[in-house]
């Protein structure tokens, strides 16, 4: 194992453990509602950025799946009495494998566009999707939604399981993220991302990497999606396809940034509170709305790259200094042009 | 000899400006062809052409004498045929290993592979060290000067151990030592029995490495030949100097 | 049979609309690559002014085009300088999220100001209408549909005969040679931009006497403006004209016969396009070249 693996396993251990710890340190019920957001949030980021900051694809529809998770487990268990409350949870894996083999023809049919028009057909999913969740009302209740029976956990801890749930899918999503990253697979989404023509003329079957990375997207979006359907007991189209949700996950993966292993992560850590802490003191009001495009205006300008890119470019530009200075002249190598 | 690819006929044309022209040529398996014309003569369409980056309106190419139907690019390098581009494509957000592993075919092991699997290293370290690019190695292949990209470049499209390797332009843009330095690969690519068919607008250097000389105008072949001979052709005289 | 001539007539009325609020947006891509996700926004702004203009100042929302076209080509020339010439990099892709922004801005600026209670610009005609061949026809859709005719081809003349529209077109079809031939590419984004947003809020202006709205419509509108672009070939106004005729006529046969899904048409014909012809009726396929 190189020095840098070795780091990073002891920064993840870190984080998890701390992850971990705390719904039993701080059992304030809001404190562990906001903290589970995060996860959610984190668990949506680093999905997302499998296809939107890996392959530079501006996914658009990723909520759909999310809302497709929600009512898929809602659906599943509406009439099903919940003994132990803990079914739900291991349902959520085949619902997210269900629904990445669903999302692969729909990919299938997005990737044959690229930038700007695929952002558009993928945000035209989003639409197409809560088309579907309003006027199914036989299946989805319609604008009333949708309710589940309340889950039979203890009350003063009630939110301790969900949030444990909702860490294991972080974990798995970061292993996921992680590996495809180190992989060779990895390098042949940032080669799309690079310059997708020349990655086929290459050799790299574009195509099914592509759309790889979008079932992988898909399947754990909507895993976050059926977890918070279940936590929220009920639940209505318009929360769970909510375009403004599509674009705090964007917001997100650009302020942590986007292409790299952690900073979804942060990002959502960053900004699911914030978001949590607005939307509850101004409500879904018009200040909120303004409050968030302005963060947004702020963060493409001022952080387009994101924090860790940010930082981790400064540190390389101090270390190399100082190895400069160490080493003295350039090696012979940079001068044969 | 056998044709390793041959094109028939093929026409491509953009709204009404026609590229290329009923063009048909062959190229030798094993031969180093030249292919040459004025600036916007079709080279590089015809190129895009060959190798599925544009579809043509009509005629038909044939590789070992098989017919392409549709021509793809992930295919046909799998096929064996690689290319570079006039403006020298590499990932500068890449290093220059990982540029060199991703052109290494790859099946559905690529999931679970490491990027850079230890049998692809050797064969990285290998070709960084023909083309001097080893103190870079793990260098950002943004931070490389153009000629040296245009190295890189052409270092990738040998990863895949091509047949017929389709080279545009790759001495533009690029200083006269560095141009002796591609000449020289192009030379040991072409001794090691790979086809090569080559892009240049400057007859010189054509006239330097090439047995075959194809002329294109106007997206229309006006000559064909070893070099020497196709240089005093009239037609190719009014071409280039635009009589 | 009946009803289903109805459809075509009212869907070629409302297309015209349409077609007024997406050869801005059409516009607008092909001469700068940026999509505008808050051109929907900018009809509902259009809109409310038509909406203000009407209630507080009675004048008839027809007439208020004029100056509402033209506040919002400065609104738009300063969001232009203010947020989209600062984008470098990656503006196709930037642009869409920072539009995106801009576009929820201008919602929640709507909501401070006018609540989000639906509203409608109810002028004494509003709920007229007058028998041809046996159809009603309602007085203010034909009257919209006029209105975007008139400026729609206004914008072809001043696109075909202007020095303006010739530095416009020239940006459009190749940036890299306009700059050569002294085009000024930025300031001609700028007011390409503004031009954008200023057919935006003239169309909303009428839009606005046709059917209600609050901040929050311009989600189900965007939906209707990106599906036209698409079938219409990005950065095509021509195609932008055509594709909304055509989607306004889908549109509102759906509408007829089942009404809860006619927005579901839209994307339904995205679908087709992607599959058979995902460059548009006018667009450029996705080939590259070099």
């Amino acid at each position: 194992m190189s020095r840098a693996t070795k780091a990073g396993a002891i920064r993840a251990i870190l984080v998890f453990a701390l992850l971990l710890a705390l719904p039993f340190v701080f059992t304030d019920h809001w404190i562990v509602n906001i903290a589970f957001f995060g996860l959610m949030f984190a668990v949506l980021a680093v999905a997302w950025n499998l296809i939107g900051g890996y392959a530079g694809y501006i996914w658009l529809g990723s909520i759909a799946f999310f809302g497709l998770g929600a009512y898929a487990l809602a659906i599943t268990f509406q009439h099903v009495p919940l003994t132990s409350g803990y079914l739900p949870f291991f349902a959520l894996i085949p619902i997210g494998i269900a629904i990445g083999i669903v999302s692969i023809p729909l990919a299938l049919l997005l990737l044959r566009v690229r930038a700007a028009t695929f952002a558009v057909v993928s945000l035209a999913v989003l639409f197409v999707a809560e088309i579907f969740a309003f006027n199914l009302d036989g299946l989805t209740g319609g604008p009333q939604g949708l309710g589940m029976a309340l889950p039979p956990f203890v009350v003063t801890t009630f939110e301790r399981p969900f949030y444990l749930a909702m860490l294991v899918l972080l974990a798995a999503v970061m292993f996921c993220s992680w590996y495809l990253a180190k992989s060779k697979f990895g390098l042949m989404l940032f080669a799309i991302k690079g310059d997708e023509d020349r990655a086929r003329g290459l050799g790299v079957r574009t195509t099914t990497v592509k759309v790889i990375a979008f079932a992988l997207c898909c399947g754990f979006t909507g895993m976050a999606g059926g977890l918070w359907a279940y936590y929220i007991t009920w639940i209505y189209p318009q929360f769970a396809m909510d375009p403004n949700t599509m674009f705090a996950i964007i917001l997100m993966t650009y302020l942590g940034g986007k292409g790299t292993l952690w900073g979804p992560v942060l990002g959502a850590f960053l900004l699911a509170p914030a978001k949590e802490y607005f939307a509850y003191t101004l409500g879904g009001s018009a200040f909120y709305l303004i409050a968030y495009a302005a963060l947004f205006l702020l963060v493409m300008f001022f952080l387009p790259r994101g924090v860790v890119p940010t930082v981790a470019d400064f540190l390389a530009r101090h270390r190399r200094r100082a190895a400069v200075l160490a080493s003295g002249p350039r090696p012979a190598g940079e001068q044969v042009a | 000899m056998t044709a390793m690819l041959e094109v028939r006929g093929v026409t491509k044309s953009f709204g009404g400006v026609v590229a290329v022209d009923h063009c048909t040529f062959s190229v030798a398996a094993g031969s180093l062809t030249g292919l040459i014309g004025p600036n916007g003569s079709g080279k590089t369409t015809l190129f895009n052409v060959i190798t599925g980056y544009l579809p043509s309106d009509s005629g038909e190419i044939r590789l070992d004498g098989r017919l392409i139907r549709k021509p793809d690019p992930t295919w046909l390098y799998r096929q064996g045929v690689a290319r570079t581009f006039q403006n020298a494509r590499i990932f500068p957000e890449l290093t220059l290993r990982e540029n060199l592993a991703l052109a290494i075919p790859a099946g559905w092991r690529m999931l679970l592979n490491i990027a850079i699997s230890r049998a692809d290293r050797e064969r990285i370290d290998e070709a960084l060290e023909i083309f001097g690019l080893s103190p870079l190695a793990d260098h950002r292949a943004g931070e490389l000067s153009y000629g040296q990209s245009r190295l890189l470049e052409f270092a990738t499209t040998l990863m895949g151990r091509p047949r017929l390797v389709l080279l545009d332009e790759p001495t533009a843009g690029v200083n006269p030592i560095m141009i002796e330095i591609l000449e020289n690969h192009i030379r040991r690519l072409h001794e090691t029995g790979v086809t090569v068919l080559l892009v240049e607008h400057r007859l010189e250097i054509l006239m330097r490495l090439c047995e075959t000389v194809i002329v294109l105008d106007q997206g229309a072949l006006i000559a064909e030949g070893p070099p020497e001979r196709v240089r005093r052709d009239p037609k190719v005289l009014d071409a280039y100097l635009g009589a | 049979m009946h009803l289903l001539i109805y459809g075509c007539i009212l869907g070629i009325l409302l297309g015209g609309v349409y077609g007024l609020m997406a050869s801005g947006l059409a516009l607008v891509w092909g001469i700068m690559r940026v999509l505008n996700i808050a051109q929907a926004v900018c009809v509902i702004l259009g809109s409310y002014l038509a909406f203000t203009a009407f209630t507080v100042l009675h004048v008839d929302p027809m007439l208020a085009v004029l100056p509402i076209s033209v506040v919002m080509f400065v609104f738009g020339v300063g969001i232009y300088y203010a947020f989209l010439r600062p984008i470098r990099r990656d503006r196709e892709s930037l642009s869409i999220l920072v539009t995106y922004a801009i576009a929820i801005g201008i919602e929640g600026a709507l909501g401070l100001i006018y609540t989000t209670s639906l509203q409608h610009t109810g002028t004494s005609y509003a709920t007229q209408s007058f028998e041809v061949g046996g159809f009603q026809i309602p007085t203010v859709e034909l009257y919209a549909f006029l209105i975007s005719v008139a400026i729609l081809g206004l914008l072809a003349l001043m696109l075909q005969r202007t020095r303006l529209g010739r530095a416009l077109r020239a940006a459009t079809q190749n940036p890299t040679a306009a700059r050569l031939l002294g085009v000024d590419i930025d300031r001609v984004s700028a007011v390409g931009f503004g031009i954008g947003i200023s057919t935006a809020a003239a169309a909303g202006a009428v839009y606005g006497m046709i059917y209600s709205f609050n901040p929050n419509s311009h989600y189900d509108l965007i939906g209707i403006l990106l599906a036209i672009v698409v079938l219409g070939g990005f950065g095509s106004m021509r195609g932008a004209i055509v594709a909304a005729l055509i989607l306004g006529v889908i549109a509102s046969v759906v509408f007829i016969y089942w009404p809860l899904w006619a927005n579901l048409s839209f994307f339904g014909v995205v679908v087709v396009v992607l599959l058979f012809r995902p460059q548009g009726l006018w667009g450029v396929p996705n080939w590259a070249t070099q």
